[in-house]
Order: structure tokens, then sequence, then C-alpha cells
């Protein structure tokens, strides 16, 4: 659906996107993520040929993303945070003048949409609330059934209830839509992304399967038998690492249990106890978020 | 195309408000028009050929913003718009609320003022492309990169300013306007310069929105056509238009006998050689100006001439000037009806060493002068208030000044839906006078001041008036000097000939021997 190779966005001396290449799969939901500035939105605007790379390529729907045209577009919805949207419209002006240019609009689906997001028809958009603008941005980008739908940080700043409302909608209008999403709200990312990408500083970190990766990741806490010092030369693996009396903490995002353990006991000598906890998403971020910190 | 009307429609319903006042304005600017009988524009229209104009370019600009073209924040970037349907939509705008109504309220104005609209029609489709080139097109290109309107009215400000002072920059002196004024190649050149300049811009914009490339293919074309505007000596356009319309025989210029009206010299203390053209042909006559004189002196020294323009050549240490030989660059010809090789002048200003040097030598003049070959059209006549087609000159008319201030004189006004001349001789033959020029001899913009910008650039119509002085007795306290005896109306008769210009040359002179002191003029003394 979406592969890019070496992507690189240049504003003069700012690099905002170091040769980034990826692929979203057909029928998965990328999620794109990384803290503000990583270059999430460069990356999407950049596939979406709403700003030309510097270097490298973007291609989607089979298409290089600089002959990216209507026919693709048509088969596309996309939602963005910071979209400007002509807010002179009214509602229904703005849907009815959307639907002129896709030819698989479906009013029916529109319909359902206006009652589940309870959109104000006759109101105009500038008067709408920023949650009610997103739902009728969405509700012009679902009913005509697309193919690929590409969402720029569509729920920041929403409460909880429309942003689970927006993602049912998502999943249950579009059930085999492939929708790449770039967030940093990272609960919303868990509860539906079936392949994560993270970004940071410009740079892909890394890209595989949600569920890879929650298995990869593992919290560990030892309990030593004597207080000591953190070792150094702590595998590059283990992040944050930190210790106080006896007990230590990190990270390890290359989780094996034998192998761990082994490494544990070589490096802290004797420990009482060894537990491995299950990460969140929220938790797995937090903790490359700190660590790409701490490096720096 | 379903997609172009679809957002055309979108923008109609948007901006409808907009387009209905600027077609208000435009019917209020028709009718001013329909009822002028003057060359100048009275306030009323005079307002509005600068603000519909402006309210036009401001409609442009709105509709372009719709979906602006930089920017990557913008609803539309992201759905499926053709670039040439939304270019197409843009352009309909443009047709349906700016070119089309203009084009039917110029058919209407020309309709009552006699002109058959059809007849007229390249005319008017003309003048549609003219207001394309220099309004719709630069709106269009200027408001496709820029992000707002308020970034849109600082561009027109800036352009505005610019346009002025260039226009203010340009070579303005008498004589040479009146070579400029034989055709605007000039600007001609300059209109399509920013209308291809506008086009490339819109074709990148709308294509592929590279905003520098286009910012910079902006700035390049502003510079471009103001430099044309502002920079290029009229010598330069007249060499031009050489090579468009060259003249069928050669020119050439010397020293004629005669000697110079004492009244001509440019300078209150020069040397006034008295020149003549040879070589015209039958039943021409010719303007001419200089492009470059050199001056030898017989020592080999050669000094090269600073040709006269306003405030600029004061410290050269030779100063010429070609004109007609009268008081004045536009005093009439002594027979309007007769094309014959205008009498010229060459007045010669030297610095006080170079002048002590040469007085009493003889020196070598060489250098070019552009001459423009003129033949008289076919001379019209109409009687004391009555109208009549002037081939050249469109439909002219005549009449006592029923303005105040006009009421001693009679008017003449001729108005074409093409461009007139730059000079139609205009003369009144009476039994008794036989013929007299009118005052002043050509038609020209004249007429009250009414207060407000005198600018008619919208009007299908190009205008031209001038006038007779009349003595009445009912206006004796300030009657015309001179003036045509009001009784003598009766049976007078007025003629419009209309100067067409059939070809351009550039002449090249070379006089050995001109003993200066001959041609000393004294100082004058007022």
């Amino acid at each position: 659906m979406i592969r890019t190779e070496n992507l690189t966005k240049r504003y003069r001396r700012n690099e905002a996107l170091h040769g980034v290449t990826f692929e979203v799969p057909a029928g998965s939901v990328f999620a794109l993520v990384g803290p503000n500035g990583a270059g999430k939105s460069t990356a999407i605007k950049t596939v979406m040929n709403i700003i030309q790379p510097s270097a490298g390529r973007a291609e989607i729907l089979g298409v290089d993303s600089r002959a990216l045209g209507a026919e693709q577009l048509a088969q596309i919805g996309y939602v963005s945070e910071n979209q400007r949207l002509p807010e002179w419209m009214k509602v229904d002006y703005f849907l009815a003048y959307c639907k002129g240019f896709y030819p698989t609009w479906n009013d029916a689906d529109l319909a359902e949409l206006v009652r589940a997001f309870d959109l104000p028809l006759d109101r105009p958009l500038k008067a709408l609330s920023r949650g009610m603008r997103v739902k009728a941005a969405l509700a012009s980008s679902l009913a005509y059934r697309p193919r690929l739908i590409v969402l720029d940080e569509p729920f920041s700043g929403l409460d909880v209830l429309v942003r689970e409302q927006l993602i049912e909608s998502i999943l249950d209008r579009t059930p085999e839509a492939t929708v790449l999403v770039c967030s940093h709200d990272l609960a919303e990312i868990e509860s539906f992304a079936t392949h994560v990408g993270y970004l940071n500083e410009g740079r892909l970190e890394f890209v595989e399967e949600m569920s890879a990766l929650t298995e990869r990741f593992r919290e560990i806490e030892i309990t030593l038998e004597s207080p000591g010092e953190l070792p150094r030369d702590l595998p590059g693996t283990w992040l944050n690492a930190e210790q106080s009396g006896v007990a230590a903490r990190f990270t390890d995002a290359r989780y094996d249990a034998a192998r761990c353990n082994e490494e544990i006991r070589r490096r802290f000598g004797p420990v009482s106890e060894i537990e491995a906890r299950q990460m969140s998403f929220r938790a797995i971020f937090l903790a490359l978020a700190k660590s790409a910190k701490r490096l720096s | 195309m379903k997609l172009m009307l679809h957002t055309f429609k979108k923008d109609v319903h948007r901006f409808w408000p907009g387009g209905a006042v600027s077609l208000g304005l435009l019917a209020v600017l028709a009718v001013a028009d329909r009822w002028r009988f003057d060359s100048v524009a009275g306030a009323t229209e005079g307002w509005l050929n600068l603000v519909l104009p402006l309210a036009w370019a401001c409609l442009m600009a709105l509709a372009v913003l719709e979906e602006p073209l930089a920017g990557d924040r913008h609803f539309w970037l992201t759905r499926p718009h053709r670039w040439g349907a939304l270019l197409g939509a843009k352009s309909l705008f443009a047709v349906l609320f700016v070119h089309l109504p203009c084009l039917m309220a110029d058919a209407y104005v020309v309709a009552a003022h006699g002109f058959s609209p059809l007849a007229s029609l390249p005319q008017l489709l003309w003048k549609q492309l003219a207001l394309a080139a220099f309004l719709t097109l630069p709106a269009l290109a200027l408001s496709s990169m820029i992000q707002s309107f308020t970034h849109f009215m600082m561009g027109v400000f800036a352009i505005g300013a610019a346009t002025v002072f260039s226009f203010a920059s340009s070579q303005s002196h008498g004589v040479y306007v009146m070579m400029r004024q034989d055709d605007f190649l000039r600007n001609e050149v300059a209109a399509f310069l920013i209308a291809a300049g506008s086009l490339a811009i819109l074709w990148l914009q709308y294509r592929r929105r590279p905003a520098i490339l286009a910012r910079s293919v902006g700035y390049a074309t502003a510079l471009l056509a103001g430099a044309l505007i502002a920079l290029v000596p009229w010598q330069a356009e007249f060499r031009a238009r050489v090579l468009l319309r060259p003249a069928r025989t050669p020119v050439t210029l010397r020293i004629d006998p005669r000697s110079p009206n004492s009244n001509t010299h440019y300078w209150s203390s020069a040397f006034a050689l008295p020149m003549a053209l040879s070589g015209l042909p039958a039943g021409t006559t010719a303007r001419a100006a200089l492009l470059s004189l050199t001056m030898i002196g017989p020592d080999g020294r050669r000094y090269e001439s600073a040709l006269f323009t306003p405030g600029g050549a004061e410290k050269a240490p030779l100063e010429a000037v070609l004109y007609p030989d009268s008081p004045t660059p536009f005093d009439p010809p002594p027979d309007p009806q007769v094309a014959a090789p205008p009498p010229l002048c060459l007045s010669l200003r030297l610095d006080p060493a170079v002048y002590a040097a040469l007085k009493d030598r003889n020196v070598r003049l060489t250098g070019q002068t552009a001459v423009s070959v003129v033949r008289l059209g076919e001379t019209a006549w109409m009687p004391v208030g009555g109208r009549v087609a002037a081939p050249g000159a469109g439909h002219c008319s005549n009449g006592i000044g029923e303005d105040r201030g006009l009421e001693d004189r009679l008017k003449v006004l001729c108005e074409s839906p093409s461009d007139m001349p730059s000079v139609v001789r205009v003369m009144l033959w009476t039994p008794e006078d036989r013929v007299k020029s009118a005052s002043p001899p050509r038609l020209g913009i004249y007429g009250n001041y009414s207060g407000g910008p005198q600018v008619s650039w919208l009007s299908p119509l190009d205008r031209g008036m001038t006038s007779f002085g009349l003595s009445d007795p009912r206006y004796r306290r300030r009657s015309n000097f001179g003036g045509v005896p009001m009784e003598r109306l009766g049976h007078a008769r007025i003629g419009v000939i209309p100067e067409v210009v059939t070809g351009y040359s550039v002449t090249n002179f070379d006089i050995p021997d001109v003993s200066l002191s001959k041609y000393w003029v004294e100082p004058r003394t007022y």
C-alpha cells in the first residue's frame, strides 16, 4: 500500500527526515509514533505528496508519491489535526461538496456517519468545536470507503469518548482499508495498531508488528542480595538502567528469559529475585523516548 | 469538465455577493461612460476606473485562495482535484465575473456611441486580452503564490507602488513622448511579458506547486517588466520599431540654408542649426529626434552628446536636441491639409571650456536620427454642430461648449473603439478665414477638471478632444483673442485629418565643416 525508500526531507540545514524506509502492508493499521518533532507529519505529508522529498522516494497505491493524482486520491481518506477546512461552509454543504469528487461516495454510509457523529448539518464548520470538525472531516473521508486511510494526529486533544468513537467508526466502516496513522497519543494507537514504526529525530528506529514489539520488550526489576553500584558496560538493549541499594531495574528491548537471567547474574552478581513484566505500548514508548533523551 | 464546474459552482456560491458588487460597479461605470461626451473622465468614472480593477483583482485572489497553492495544511490538497479542472474553474470564474461582463458593458457603450459592437468585436476582444495580461492573469498568479488575502493586498500595493515608480522613471519629455506615442510597443511587450510570466507561474503552481521556483519566476517577471518600462531608453524601443515596420525610402538629415525660427532654440543660449529631412516620399511628413550625435573638433577630438533628457544631462560637455522648428513641439503646421517635410532645429549646448575652444572653428557632426514617416489620412468634414465618421479617427462631433469655462469654445470630440493615431489634426474652414487650426491643433485629453482621478483605461472608446476659441460679444469680457467670430460659424466646416505612420527609419548623418559661430543664438531676455 505504502512503501518508502530512504525518504529524506531537508528544510535548509534542518533534516526533518533522514533516509526513512518502511512498508505499510495491505490491510494493516500502521502507527508511526515518536516524540514531538520526530518527523511523523513530515513523513506523512511527503507520502501524500503535500510536500516533496529532498531525496529518496515514496510509493503509495503503487504510484510514486510525486505522481499522486486524482485517481489515487479518490481512494485515500486523509484527516489531519491541523488541516485547514473551508470554514465558511456549513456541514451539509461541505459534505455535498466533497461528494462531487468521489465516484464511490455512498449516501447511506454518510447518513450513518452523520447520525453516529451527531453532526449539526446546518452549522458552519467554523462554529464547530475541534472534535466536531474532526468528525466532519472524518465523515467526509469515510463516506466513499477509501482503500487507504491516512491520519495525521487526528485525535490529539479530543476526549477519550470521542476518540474511541472515531476509532470504532474507522474500524467498523472500512474493515478492509489500510490505515496509516501518526500520533504521539499512545493509548489510541495501542488499541488498534497492528504495526508500529518508531521515529526519533527524523530517523526510523524500528518497524515491526505490534505483537512482536510487546513480546520483545520487558520491564525487568532485580532484587540484589547486597547493595552495590550499577555495573558499567551494560548491553545496549538494556534501556534506562538504574539502581538504588539492592533494587535495580531496566527495560530489555530484546527480551529472552534465559539469556536475560544469565546476563543479569553475570553482571550484577548474586540476585535474590528477577521479575520480568510485560509492558504496555505506552510504557515501551516512554522507555524508548527516555533512553533517546539520555543518549542525546 | 464535471470537476471544473463543481469547483466553479462552489466558488460562485461563496463569492456571489462580491461578484454582484463588482457587476454593480461595472454597470455604474458603463452608464457613466455611455453618457460621457468629453475626453476627460468625470470623478465617478475616474474613481471607478481605479476601484473596479482592484475589486476584480481581489475577487480573483479570493477565488484562488479558496484552494491555496502555497502552504501544506489545506484541506483540498488531499482531495482528488485535477490541476487542469481547478485552474479551469478559476479561469471560468475570471471569465464570467470579469471578462464577459466587461465585454458586455463595452458592447453597450460602443453601441450607445453609434458603433456596431459586432464590427468592433476585434477591438473589444483585444481589450479583454489586455485586461487579462495586466490584471486578471497577474492577480491569479500572485494569489497562487501566497497563503492569505493579507499577503495578496501587500503584494498588490507593492506592485502598484513599483508600477507608479516605473512610469515616473521613464522618459517623459515632450519630444520623446511624441516619438513614443506612435505606437505602444513598450507597453505591448511589457503586457506580453507579464502575461507569459503569469501563465508560467499558474502552470507551475497548479501542476506541482513549486512555490520557490514560482516566486522566482514572479520576481523575474516583475523586474523585467519594470525595467522594460522604466529603464529601456526610447531609442532602443525605436530601433525595435524600425525592425518591425521599416520605412521604404532612405531619409537623410541635412542643414537647411534657411534661418532657424528665433523662438525655437531649446536653451536660452545655444547653437541652433536649421535642419531638414530629405528623401521623404511625396505627400508625407515626418517626426524626428536624435538617437546619437558626435561633434568632432578640428583637432580630431570627439565630443559625444548627451541626448537631452529632463534633469539628466546637466553636466555633459555637449548636449543636443532635435525638434520641430516652431515655438513649441505642438505648434500647428502652416496648412493642416498638407504633409510637407517639417522644419527642424538642432540645438547644441556646450560647456564653457568646449564652447571657448570651438566657437570660431569648424566642426563635423555625425550621428543617427530616429524618423517616423507619416502620411495624412483622408480629411473628414463636418458642419458646425454636426457629426462625421472620420476614417482612422472614429466618430467625430462638435458643438459649442456647454460646460463652465467652455462656453466660448467650439469643442471637437472624436471617439473610436480602435486606438486613434497619436496625432489627429483638426481644422476649421470658413470662407473668410480659410483654414484655421484648432488650439491645440490636434486631438488630445482636454477638458474640465472635475475632481478625483481622471483615468479612463477601462473605457472601450479612445477619445480625443480639442477646441477652437470663439469671439462672441456675449463673452467679450474674456473672449478669445483671435477667436473665430460666432457669426462666421454658419458656413464653417470642421476637418479632421489623422496622421498615419507608414514606417520608421534610423538615419545616419555626417555633416562636415559646420561653422558653429553662424548658428549662435543669444541668450533669451524676458
